[in-house]
């Protein structure tokens, strides 16, 4: 990083495109779910109600709650001066308030910022640029999620209703509305789940863009997620000349292809967030731009 | 994740098939200004007990005449070595990276008919990329192509061979798709 000094962010107008375009998909399908609401005959009133004590919750005690679940500690300047310095930092480049931070001990093997890379500090300042661009880039969650809570919330209605009979004044449906009404929720549901996560997914490319503007540095989170993914972990470190001509031969089964996994996936295919880095890394030194992962 | 490249050209059946297809791709990422022109290749086999092969025990004469003779003969300048791990390099120069090639793959199909074809381990081809040395290593096992960037004296630029490694699949080139065969190759003598 150069300096403190805030950095101009620009977007990617066709990655903001894919996010209306699915933003806009996403509500019509939860319009679909309040006509769904209405002709099960729930009260508008009531849920009205429910969703602003569920936004409220959400806005307001959501971060404590992921701070909890992860076991996560705040940490003071004091307590953790260099990477206070290094979140400060970013966060002046980004013309933002100081965030909070919060540092949890992790229990598994798996690599984390502190342990990547021949240069640590690079990869930790290119991870902290990633999430404080998620949150400079405003994050969705809190209302994708609502609305999700509400499909649920209306799908075990349908079920307690047609375990224990209808609402009051609604005799007249059959069970076979009720069914429809509730492969429908499930229906909503599902498809809103996976908006979501395609969002989630658009979310994290443009997180990625950003925080390596803010840092300058898009080789560096190429790099950490590299490591993250544990794509090179599999390189051998043995030298070719040890390698007997039969165990150079070995056969290992062929990975097939993860188009219907990544359609569940909140994160983007590993390959390709490195490869638009490389890519911006290359835009950003000059050089020659016409590589373009293919997937 | 091993698995990052899109299916190439199908397994090529002999050495020169999956070689000569490293000609179009280092003149086309040489234009695109991708890489820097390498002058320099090898061939990296093991040591066979002396007497065995007499090719092998005469190896620069008879190089020598298979380089330099005939018709069609590249010219391409060779040197013999012994590396500190006790395989040998045939290390070749040549201005002509058509030529180059060509003397890599004479080279290896010589040792191959005269000695045995089990010796060859790889054939080497050195470059500069995104600023470093790098290199083309050729593994004779395989009949596959993968990226090197060393990286100091142990350490590798992963995330650049990666990116290597895709603008040479994207070139025809039959690179190893498995990553758990890009085995690190120390101390190339060029």
């Amino acid at each position: 990083m150069a300096s403190n000094s805030p950095v101009r962010l620009t977007k990617d107008s066709g990655l903001r495109w894919r996010m209306y375009l699915t933003m806009l998909m996403l509500a019509g399908v939860y319009a679909f779910s309040i006509l769904l609401l209405i002709a099960a005959g729930i009260p508008i009133i009531f849920v009205v109600g429910f969703a602003a004590v569920l936004v409220g919750f959400q806005y307001f005690a959501s971060d404590r709650m992921i701070v909890r679940s992860t076991g996560a500690k705040e940490v003071t300047q004091e307590e953790a001066p260099k990477l206070y310095a290094m979140v400060q930092r970013l966060a002046q480049r980004a013309d933002m308030p100081m965030p909070k931070i919060a540092v949890a001990v992790m229990g598994s093997a798996a690599p984390n910022a502190f342990a990547m890379g021949r240069n640590p500090s690079n990869a930790l300042v290119a991870v902290l640029g990633h999430e404080l661009s998620h949150v400079k880039n405003r994050d969705v969650t809190v209302i994708a999620s609502f609305f999700l809570t509400v499909a649920s919330f209306v799908m075990q209605m349908m079920f307690f209703r047609m375990m224990f009979g209808g609402f009051a004044g609604n005799r007249n449906n059959n069970g076979g509305a009720m069914m429809m009404l509730l492969v429908g929720t499930l229906v909503v549901q599902f498809v809103a789940q996976l908006l979501i996560m395609a969002l989630s997914r658009y979310r994290d490319y443009g997180a990625d863009h950003s925080g390596a503007e803010l840092t300058g540095d898009p080789g560096s989170l190429s790099s950490a997620l590299e490591k993250i993914s544990g794509a090179m972990a599999q390189v051998p470190a043995e030298d070719l000349r040890k390698m007997t001509a039969a165990s150079a031969l070995a056969i290992y089964p062929e990975l097939k292809g993860h188009s219907v996994q990544s359609l569940f996936s909140t994160h983007p295919p590993i390959e390709d967030r490195i490869a638009r880095l490389r890519q911006m890394e290359k835009e950003m030194r000059g050089l020659p731009q016409d590589v373009r992962f293919e997937n | 994740m091993a698995f990052l490249f899109k299916r190439g050209p199908s397994a090529p059946q002999n050495d020169w098939d999956a070689i000569k297809t490293i000609i179009p791709a280092e003149a086309h990422l040489q234009t695109a200004g991708e890489i820097l022109p390498g002058r320099r290749a090898g061939v990296l086999f093991r040591p066979s007990e002396p007497g065995k092969y007499p090719f092998v025990d005469t190896l620069e004469s008879r190089l020598r005449v298979v380089l330099n003779e005939g018709p069609g003969a590249t010219k391409t300048s060779h040197d013999v070595q012994v590396d500190e791990h006790g395989t040998r390099w045939v290390v070749l120069e040549d201005g002509i990276f058509q030529d180059l090639t060509t003397s890599v793959f004479t080279v290896g199909n010589a040792l191959s008919i005269e000695a045995d074809p089990s010796l060859l381990i790889a054939a080497v081809w050195s470059t500069h990329y995104a600023g470093s040395a790098a290199y083309w290593l050729y593994t004779y096992q395989r009949k596959t192509f993968y990226p090197f960037i060393p990286r100091g004296t142990d350490d590798r630029d992963h995330p650049a061979e990666l990116d290597l490694a895709k603008l040479l699949s994207r070139q025809g080139l039959v690179v190893e798709r498995s990553t758990e065969h890009w085995y690190p190759l120390w101390d190339i003598p060029f």
